[in-house]
């Protein structure tokens, strides 16, 4: 016998139960290996564990109190049951019901709204591009000057590393596609007085459209060939938060 | 029982109801709780007992599988909470005290019920229950893949393991206790 077929029968050796294997074989196995006479004693010593504890507590009951309760709970129930039992088995159906109704229905919900994700999805991928202020990477300024195509300069004393990561600075509007003449823009005009642009660490350009007096809010003088209405601008924002230039497009 | 009558429900009562109040014993450890699982399971039964299908396998099984739903929903409950007094042997702790014919020998016996109740309670209930309804309620693998709900190879596993790890465990704890025993006694100087 191998240690393997002794495994199998191990417990059933322990606990005296009739098996396959004659226990002489198992018994001849265990005299010549230590592992498996270890092996045999644990098992032994585990049934007379579980054998003194079926002893204490294999008679254990529960208090007559639970009896008498479920008693009581049996009468109360069938009490209950017996005058209305087809409504009750009515009641019993329409959980089931409902459960059926509100499948239906979600699965109706699914395939109605398939078709608009479709077409959304299909106008995304073919048509305008997203709306967006691109971020200049950090630690840049976007230029101050008119050229757009020349938008973000690096720093002086900026490394080779962040030149090549920087990327011209382009502002797409939801109404303009790519193939658009570029725009024109002007200088970012510092809306605090005195303030040197080129000291901020990171900045975000936004797109905004602002009417005409809100530039009077902000300072600006607004001559008389400006026509009313709204104006575009792009707003330079500081990473705190707060609005630190203005430039205007056409 | 199906009909209402209640002298059917108290002989099925009386006939499953210490089975099914052991192994939550067994489970949980705790005399309270084996007395509320083994009436939720009754109660399931009075409500509900439509659901058992006869040609699933036999009632007790059934039970036992109601049983277990029960006993993993108090021990999930009951997690947090740790019990203040030992209750693990109710009402008949003060049977303990009482010697009978070898002093010596009930006093080893209740040494060795106490620990091998303790390893039990220490199993992860994945193995408890099945060592518990094997070896302890000595129904068959196949019964127990039936009241667990799994198949007849995974109780097999699962009991091997559970068996493994029941040894380990009360190896351990036993060389603790002895060694409790065989600790050197503290003077008190006071």
């Amino acid at each position: 016998m191998k240690c393997l077929e002794f495994e199998l029968i191990v417990t059933d050796l322990a606990r005296n139960r009739s098996n396959d294997l004659p226990p002489e074989r198992a018994l001849a196995h265990a005299e010549g290996c230590d592992r498996c006479a270890t092996r045999l004693v644990h098992e032994q010593a585990l049934s007379y564990g579980v054998r003194a504890v079926m002893a204490e507590i294999g008679t254990a009951e529960p208090s007559p109190r639970v009896e008498t309760a479920l008693l009581a709970a049996f009468n109360a129930h069938f009490a209950q049951k017996a005058p209305s039992t087809t409504s009750t088995t009515l009641l019993s159906r329409r959980p089931r019901l409902s459960f059926r109704l509100a499948f239906v229905f979600a699965i109706l919900l699914i395939l109605i709204s398939i078709p608009p994700i479709l077409w959304l999805r299909s106008r995304s991928l073919t048509g305008v591009p997203e709306v967006i202020s691109q971020n200049p990477s950090a630690g840049s300024i976007p230029s101050l000057s008119a050229d757009p195509g020349a938008g973000a300069k690096p720093r002086p004393g900026a490394g080779t590393s962040r030149q090549k990561s920087q990327r011209p600075f382009v502002v797409n509007h939801p109404n303009v596609t790519e193939t658009n003449a570029p725009e024109e823009v002007t200088e970012f005009l510092p809306l605090a007085d005195g303030e040197d642009l080129t000291l901020l660490e990171a900045a975000q350009v936004v797109r905004v459209e602002l009417p005409v007096s809100a530039l009077m809010d902000l300072g600006l003088r607004v001559g008389p060939e400006i026509s009313p209405g709204q104006v575009k601008a792009d707003i330079l924002v500081g990473h705190d938060g707060s609005a630190r230039a203005i430039r205007f497009v056409r | 029982m199906a009909a209402g009558d209640e002298q059917a429900f108290a002989v099925l009562y009386r006939r499953y109801q210490g089975p099914i109040y052991r192994f939550g014993l067994l489970m949980c450890g705790s005399v309270n709780i084996a007395e509320e699982v083994t009436q939720e399971v009754f109660l399931v039964l009075v409500t509900s007992g439509s659901r058992f299908d006869p040609s699933r396998g036999l009632l007790l099984p059934y039970l036992y599988g109601l049983a277990r739903i029960q006993v993993l929903r108090f021990l999930k409950r009951e997690r947090p909470y740790v019990s203040l007094v030992d209750e693990t042997d109710g009402e008949r702790s003060s049977e303990r005290f009482i010697a009978k014919d070898d002093p010596f020998g009930d006093c080893s016996r209740n040494e060795v019920v106490r620990l091998v109740r303790q390893a039990v309670l220490t199993l992860p209930p994945r193995y408890r229950e099945v060592v518990v309804l094997c070896d302890f309620q000595e129904i068959s693998c196949t019964e127990a893949a039936i009241a667990l709900d799994c198949a007849l190879g995974t109780v097999s596993s699962r009991l091997h393991r559970g068996r493994l790890l029941l040894l380990k465990k009360l190896s351990v704890m036993g060389k603790r206790d002895s060694a409790q025993v065989n600790a050197p006694q503290t003077r008190c100087f006071a």
